[in-house]
């Protein structure tokens, strides 16, 4: 009989240990996988590239007594509320080149194809890590069906008080090209 | 006696195999999802490679346009077309550049209709099995507005194509 008891013990014992075991697995693995996905780890060399022709092209406002505005520039006039000479706003012909850009680019989200989301923005430093959109971000696609995000930052030197940054973030589908 | 050792060994034994079957499995779950996105990342990977040798090349003194970061000039583009001897100094099989936006008639560019056009290829050798790699570029040249001279860049392509398995 005290064999018995003492075996029992020793059963109750193990089932113990097993189930502490397997509950602090759980938690573990709860953690892990409620870690958010779209980890921006990396970027891409593809992206960098794009993201530099961008803020190199010649866009058709010109200020007066300057030349043509390249979108690096037009950032900074749209902050200091420039007009350009063809009346129009800095900020408003910088958000239709920069989604006329997207369009021609690989980069356009349609049915099929392996670009399935992407947006750029323009922010600005208001405080330590804090930024606010110079412009409304030009984005297409759904941001949800993202797995894996890819950004690249560029900073833009305006030579004004706060700092700016260009952002490109872009997913691809899970299919290869 | 004898018996409860038997007993006490039995229940090691259990026990021992139990905790390794449960870490085992647990690693096993832990490797699948670490490894989920590592197909994505090699095809990424890959690609980035291949886009890098296009990056080099643009910025070669042959095609770089001075100070605008990742420019091609597409005068030294036009100029280059012109000069066959250049077909082998890359040890590639093509090389060829496209305009993106604006938007202009989509025709190859020569010296009559230059720059109104979209397609500058510098060369492209025939019969070799090929694969191409691409990679936005600033393609700038100088122009003029009211009396100044000025540097306009424009978005586009440039595309390389090398032997199977070259990059």
């Amino acid at each position: 009989m005290i064999w018995n008891k003492k075996a029992q013990e020793e059963m109750v014992g193990f089932v113990l240990i097993v189930i502490i075991v397997s509950i602090m697995g759980i938690i573990i693995l709860g953690i892990s996988l409620n870690k958010p996905r779209n980890i921006e780890a990396q970027t891409s060399a593809e992206l960098d590239s794009f993201s530099s022709s961008i803020l190199s092209y010649t866009t058709n406002c010109e200020i007066p007594e300057t030349n043509p505005r390249k979108i690096r520039e037009l950032i900074k006039d749209c902050r200091q509320n420039d007009m350009c000479s063809n009346g129009q706003s800095p900020c408003q012909i910088l958000e239709t080149t920069l989604k006329e850009l997207v369009k021609h680019s690989s980069y356009v989200v349609r049915n099929g194809s392996y670009t399935r989301y992407f947006k750029i923005s323009v922010l600005n430093e208001i405080s330590n890590k804090t930024y606010s959109d110079v412009i409304s971000p030009v984005s297409e696609g759904n941001e949800q069906e993202c797995v894996r995000k890819l950004a690249d930052t560029q900073p833009l030197n305006t030579g004004l008080a706060e700092n700016s940054i260009f952002k490109i973030e872009v997913c691809y589908s899970e299919r290869n090209r | 006696m004898r018996k409860l050792g038997q007993l006490k060994i039995q229940q090691m034994v259990f026990m021992i195999i139990a905790v390794a079957l449960f870490f085992i499995l647990a690693a096993l779950f832990f490797f699948a999802i670490k490894t989920a996105n590592l197909y994505q990342a090699s095809i990424e990977s890959e690609r980035d490679k291949s886009i890098g040798l296009v990056i080099k090349l643009a910025s070669s003194p042959e095609f770089s346009y001075r100070g605008i970061s990742n420019g091609v000039d597409s005068d030294k583009l036009m100029a280059l077309k012109k000069q066959p001897e250049y077909r082998d100094y890359w040890g590639i099989n093509g090389i060829s550049v496209k305009k993106l936006y604006p938007e202009y008639p989509e025709v190859e560019c020569n010296t009559g209709n230059y720059p109104n056009c979209t397609d500058i290829i510098l060369f492209k050798k025939e019969g070799d099995t090929a694969q191409s790699a691409s990679s936005y570029i600033s393609l700038c040249r100088k122009d003029i507005t009211g009396g100044r001279a000025y540097d306009k860049c424009e978005l586009a392509l440039m595309i390389i194509e090398t032997r199977e398995n070259e990059f």
